[in-house]
């Protein structure tokens, strides 16, 4: 498929970069995320397997991007926030940079027809990678993501580029881990 | 570990101790097991260190797991806080890699246990003091900027930090709440709701001792948590309706007169006594009320009487007396007494009867008249029964009331304040 970085699972070497970012082995730390490349599961009623990892190391949490194949060869992320599942997809919003930027947590503002209320705003510190990964824009650390919940109850994560004062978006819906019905996961058996 | 993966080790930045911590890369944030500083895991060197005064017990173990509500939690940290009042509480952070991250407030031996929650609760009316989640009101308990006295264990965030930076709302429809956590970082919902500390003994498996002793009225403990408000008042309703029923019932059953008689004094026997004639009561045991009416003014009549039941030889015994005075003094009229008496027999069998009656006359008073009627309706058991049942909802409700004022005595939002 059209990965945009391949990383070896087993040793982290980059095999394939089309970022332009030029990006070195990074290992990954280890975490209790029981979701692993390999995963199977169901969203939008749809097979899919888990090909790739982003792990984002913010200032005062983490998150896990996985990277998602379905079977009729879409692809998509799967959003894993402690315990919090949600998938996710690039969306373009008619919304500015400042606009979010100036935002603090608690304070609304209007996208569309929809009231976006901000609900954190953290800093990533780095950025770790393995397996395929496509479209994904920020590999190395220093940007801002912030969380905004949506008064249609939909999420949308903000991506925000300082120095260049760009913005990325991407809706999320939320998931639980039943509906999920995920296979071939790390269980923790020291957890039952 | 394969090439792709590193064990999360942590140097501690005061005395250089290499932590290996339970939370792997989740742990943000950490108290060093050798030095007690706690840091925040960062992965530039410029961070700083804290140590804090006062030490404090963990009444939960750090590492310790525990079953809350079929989940499996391990205690990641632990720490005592306090707002403006020096209110102290413990809360201790408990994870599951499944369920994410839980927290159990402790306040006098009172727990909740609290998750975060995506989005708002307020489904309407976010006023200063209420909003509704669906149709419960949750009112505003307190307000407050918390300081962390002490930390101990890892945190999966910079607990302290986002703390000191925070006001915190909590808002309560006991024994559920919501806590609203504001800071530069998060603007983040909780919900909760109380525990008892056995239960919470019993999740991690510790003997009550371990565990404080409750003082006091929990801010979300509930009245009485074996049933809810609306239960008992539905359960009140239902047995007075049954009850009002029943009376209604056993008063369609008709009363029936079997029997009636004007006495006249000159009509006494040399014993002094009148003998009413046989009359009949049927249809098995009931009541039965002798009315006695006599028209006296400012006079007095008495009489005594004797039911015999000609078949078995029972006899009921009662007497009545009836008084009726009346005048005018300083230009006002007054009365007193009543020109009636009634006795009230109850169970009484079918079969024959007649009354013996002693009658008493006075100087004007010359005859009265006796009325009996079968099957009278009760209504004194009624009126017993309901004082009856009305007695554990009074009790409920006084208490109630008397426990929100205690519950409530902590806040500064009390709606008990006469202020």
């Amino acid at each position: 498929m059209n990965a945009k970085l391949l990383v070896c699972t087993k040793c982290g070497s980059v095999v394939q970069d089309l970022t332009n970012q030029k990006l070195v082995r990074k290992p990954i730390p280890d975490d209790w995320s029981y979701i692993q490349i390999g995963t199977k599961g169901i969203a939008d009623k749809k097979q899919f397997e888990v090909i790739g990892r982003v792990k984002l190391q913010l200032f005062n949490s983490y998150k896990n991007a996985w990277y998602v194949l379905f079977e009729d060869g879409l692809t998509s992320w799967l959003m894993d926030d402690v315990g919090k599942l949600s998938i996710a997809q690039h969306a373009t919003k008619d919304i500015e940079f400042e606009t979010i930027y100036q935002l603090v947590p608690g304070k609304k503002v209007k996208i569309k027809n929809l009231t976006c209320s901000l609900y954190s705003m953290d800093e990533c510190e780095q950025v770790y990678y393995e397996g395929e990964i496509g479209s994904w824009a920020y590999f190395s650390r220093g940007f801002f993501l912030a969380e905004g919940i949506l008064s249609n109850h939909g999420t949308v994560l903000f991506f925000l580029n300082i120095p260049k004062k760009e913005i990325q978006c991407m809706d999320t819906a939320p998931i639980t881990f039943e509906n999920l019905n995920p296979s071939t996961i790390l269980t923790w058996d020291e957890w039952k | 570990m394969s090439g792709n993966r590193t064990i999360t080790t942590i140097t501690c930045i005061s005395c250089n101790n290499e932590i290996t911590p339970r939370g792997k890369s989740f742990t943000r944030a950490i108290t060093c097991p050798a030095c007690k500083s706690y840091f925040r895991v960062r992965l530039s060197k410029e961070e700083k260190y804290s140590k804090f005064n006062d030490a404090f017990e963990s009444h939960l173990p750090v590492g310790a797991k525990g079953k809350i509500e079929g989940v499996t939690y391990e205690v990641m940290g632990f720490m005592v806080k306090r707002e403006k009042y020096s209110y102290k509480w413990r809360e201790y952070v408990l994870f599951n890699p499944l369920q994410g991250v839980a927290f159990l407030s402790e306040y006098d031996g009172h727990w909740n246990f609290i998750k975060p929650i995506v989005g708002s609760p307020v489904d309407s009316g976010l006023k200063d003091l209420t909003f509704y989640n669906g149709q419960t009101q949750y009112r505003l308990y307190q307000k407050y900027r918390p300081r962390v006295l002490y930390a101990q264990g890892e945190f999966l965030s910079d607990e302290v930090y986002i703390s000191e930076d925070s006001e915190v709302r909590e808002y309560i429809a006991p024994p559920h709440l919501f806590i609203n956590q504001t800071s530069d970082y998060k603007d983040e919902w909780m919900k909760g709701h109380y525990v008892d500390s056995a239960k919470v003994a019993q999740a991690f498996k510790l003997p009550k001792e371990k565990i404080p002793m409750k003082t006091g009225f929990g801010y979300t403990q509930p009245i009485i948590s074996s049933f809810s408000e609306s239960t008992l008042i539905n359960v009140i309703v239902a047995v007075v309706l049954l009850l009002g029923g029943l009376q209604l019932f056993s008063t369609m059953d008709s009363r029936k007169k079997v029997f009636s008689h004007n006495f006249n004094k000159s009509q006494l026997t040399e014993q002094k006594m009148f003998s009413t004639e046989t009359f009949l009561l049927e249809d098995g045991t009931k009541s039965l009320q002798i009315e006695m009416d006599a028209p006296i003014d400012n006079d007095w009549l008495y009489a005594s009487f004797t039911l015999v039941n000609e078949t078995d030889g029972t006899e009921h015994e009662f007497s009545k007396e009836i008084e009726y005075y009346h005048g005018v003094t300083d230009g006002e009229s007054w009365s007193e007494g009543s020109t009636q008496a009634d006795a009230f027999l109850s169970r009484i069998p079918e079969g024959r009867y007649h009354i013996n009656i002693f009658p008493e006359f006075s100087l004007s008073g010359d005859y009265f008249n006796i009325n009996v009627y079968r099957n009278e309706p009760i209504y004194s058991n009624f009126f017993l029964a309901l004082l009856a049942i009305a007695l554990f909802p009074i009790f409920y409700f006084v208490r109630k009331y008397y426990k929100e004022q205690q519950r409530w005595s902590d806040s500064d939002y009390s709606p008990y304040d006469t202020e």
